[in-house]
């Protein structure tokens, strides 16, 4: 339970580092919920810059989790 | 085959829209094949679930039963 809290604080942590952008587009689509396409309506991006700014997204979380969760956050 | 940075792309895209049948065939074959990108697939999916909770309550306790 403790680690999953301080999991959701490194994501938390994580998706706050990320480039503004493409922190906005990841949030809007999963945390507001928006589709792909009511974000490229939103933000006036056509659906595969959209596509490709969420991979980017996900990509650069994944590597923040890598780094500062999965192997830094091991109590040793 | 398609590549692993292939692959990565798909399974981002898999999340924001459905994929075409030739997308999922590729895709399913290569994960059926390569591990470490089951393995990347499966952090996908559990980063999403996590974003779902944190938009629930981003402090609040669990709901009580």
């Amino acid at each position: 339970m403790l680690e999953q809290k301080r999991f959701m604080e490194t994501l938390e942590k994580c998706n706050g580092a990320l480039p503004e952008r493409l922190a906005q587009v990841f949030t809007l689509r999963e945390v507001t919920g928006l589709t792909t396409d009511e974000i490229c309506a939103e933000l006036g991006i056509t659906p595969n810059n959209c596509n490709v700014m969420l991979y980017r997204a996900r990509m650069g979380l994944r590597e923040c989790l890598e780094k500062n969760w999965m192997t830094g956050g091991r109590p040793s | 085959m398609i590549s692993c940075k292939e692959v990565s792309r798909l399974v981002s895209e898999s999340l924001d829209r459905p994929l075409t049948l030739r997308e999922r065939f590729w895709l399913r074959l290569h994960l059926w094949r390569c591990r470490s990108c089951g393995n990347f697939a499966e952090q996908m999916n559990a980063m999403r679930a996590a974003m779902r909770r944190l938009a629930r309550s981003p402090d609040d306790p669990p709901e009580r039963g």
